[in-house]
């Protein structure tokens, strides 16, 4: 057998090398929507285009051709409308975090955000946590267009988000048969007199 | 005597309990140490998929899909829930208050899984420790299935955040394929998939939505979890029939059904899980139950959540019309 691999594997490579690119692409452009080449009038010039555009037979999305159809799909009102939903889903969920600054804020805060999310977004599973956490923080730096009562407001909900990000967790040891309940990875804090100690928790 | 059983504990007992925690225990504290001839027996969390047969799965009637808030009236309502849905993700790695949350619901409802974040659809494959969380959990719960998305929440590096379409191309079935098998081979439980919003369409693709499902479970064995407000609202959304689109898809594969309202935002229909079941979304529903052998469907409210003496009519409304529908068939 040939160690190099064939023709057909080599282009099934490339396909998935292309789609994973275009999937990055897709991923950039809705998680930062305003960082979009394009304004909005090129939006809906293009926008009817592509709706008329009718889907062709054999074609698939991949190889270069494609990347003029890529560019074409991110600025269709389909596509910013996707990635419309995406934020005020975020600003949903940040305004529950933030009950009070949000409603101190009222439709500032989401005009405020929007500003945050174009050069923040955070990965995995306390994103939404860290949203809250940044934003406050974001907002705390320049404080000159804030009230007091928000300024404390937003310094109380940030001490929230800390607390709720750092998990202070005793763990029980494997013998105890206890150990499915905690989680591996974190880290476990106990204080021993004046001192706080910590450990990884390994099982 | 003793120095003898104290050998057979040093030198036979202990490094195999050691052994079969791959080094991590507390071998000096292991009174209970012969639960590890436990570990010496074969595993039996090795990739079995070939038995999945969607026809013989429970029917376990109409639920919902479980949210934090709900719990504290749930089970004043418990006669009216048949089953439970619960978020997978919220549930991995799960600290002990959450840990016993699960234990709470699992003692009193049959609970299914469900996946937000596998990225079944991301070409740069899956991400080992969260399908690793994943298997544990259904492993822990040993549910009649368990079930995840047909979309992509994470590529170059970026977790959207939400569940992103897939263009409906061979390009797409082979990711797909690749990411399944991938998963099976970690799982015992039957997998099902659910058909997604589709947010925004792209320019070229092979197939439509229905050949691309008929082409996705001939290729892997899945059952569907048809969302019916989805197929409506992608329906409503992108110009086609729904009935027809149904009448196309494998229909012997659809195993649970997921349903909730949505709204019209700007002429274009919204799935926020927030409202009451439309009308239009009942109606789709008696189709779905006239040509489906459906094992189990859930009420999906996300936002907005009422007291649950609001939701319990929908699943009465839901209950009655699978009833009356299927029966006819």
């Amino acid at each position: 057998m040939s160690k190099h691999p064939s023709r057909s594997q080599v282009s099934h490579e490339t396909q998935l090398a292309e789609f994973a690119k275009q999937q990055a692409r897709i991923a950039q452009a809705l998680t930062h929507p305003s960082n979009s080449p394009t304004d909005l009038s090129q939006r809906t010039s293009k926008s009817s285009k592509h709706e008329k555009s009718i889907p062709s037979g054999n074609e698939n999305c991949d190889g270069a051709s494609d990347n003029d159809a890529l560019k074409e799909l991110i600025v269709t009102d389909e596509f910013r409308r996707a990635a419309e939903t995406l934020i005020r889903k975020r600003i949903s969920q940040t305004k529950s975090l933030l009950p009070l600054s949000s409603e101190i804020l009222g439709s500032a805060f989401a005009t405020h955000f929007r500003q945050f999310a174009t050069n923040h977004h955070f990965n995995g599973p306390q994103a939404i946590l860290l949203d809250g956490l940044h934003f406050s923080n974001w907002l705390l730096q320049n404080p000159q267009n804030l009230s007091p009562a928000c300024q404390d407001a937003l310094r109380w909900e940030y001490a929230c988000c800390r607390q709720l990000l750092c998990r202070f967790n005793l763990y029980f040891p494997k013998f105890l048969g206890l150990h499915e309940q905690v989680p591996k990875g974190r880290w476990a804090f106990v204080r021993a007199g004046q001192f706080m100690r910590r450990w990884r928790i390994s099982h | 005597m003793r120095w003898r059983l104290w050998r057979l504990w040093r030198w036979v007992i202990q490094p195999i309990y050691a052994l079969s925690s791959k080094g991590k225990s507390f071998p000096l504290l292991l009174p209970i140490c012969h639960l590890s001839l436990q570990s010496l027996l074969p595993r039996t969390d090795c990739p079995q998929t070939s038995y999945m047969i969607f026809d013989r799965l429970p029917n376990l009637g109409v639920g919902l899909g479980f949210r934090e808030p709900m719990l504290s009236e749930l089970f004043a309502f418990r006669h009216q829930v048949d089953f439970l849905e619960i978020t997978a993700d919220h549930y991995m790695n799960a600290l002990p208050a959450k840990s016993a949350e699960l234990d709470l619901l699992r003692r009193n409802f049959p609970l299914i899984p469900h996946g937000l974040a596998m990225s079944l659809g991301s070409a740069e494959g899956l991400d080992d420790r969260y399908v690793k969380d994943y298997a544990n959990l259904v492993q822990r719960l040993a549910p009649p299935w368990c079930s995840e998305h047909i979309a992509f929440t994470r590529a170059g590096g970026i977790d959207i955040g939400h569940l992103a379409p897939l263009p409906k191309t061979d390009t797409s079935l082979r990711v797909l394929h690749n990411n399944i098998s991938k998963l099976q081979d970690r799982l015992q439980t039957p997998l099902i998939l659910e058909n997604i919003t589709e947010m925004f369409r792209y320019p070229e693709e092979t197939y439509d939505g229905a050949d691309f499902l008929g082409k996705l479970c001939e290729q892997n064995e899945i059952g569907l979890l048809l969302d019916v407000t989805n197929l409506f609202i992608n329906a409503a959304n992108h110009g086609f029939d729904p009935v027809l689109h149904l009448k196309r898809l494998p229909t012997d594969r659809i195993v649970q059904l997921h349903f909730v309202g949505g709204y019209i935002e700007n002429g274009t229909w919204v799935d926020s899980h927030a409202h009451n079941t439309n009308a239009e979304i009942w109606e789709l529903m008696k189709e779905v139950a006239k040509v489906a052998n459906i094992k189990g469907s859930i009420l999906e409210r996300d936002e907005l959540i009422p007291p649950l003496a609001e939701l319990i009519p929908e699943l009465q409304t839901a209950r009655t019309i699978l009833s009356e529908h299927t029966s006819a068939t």
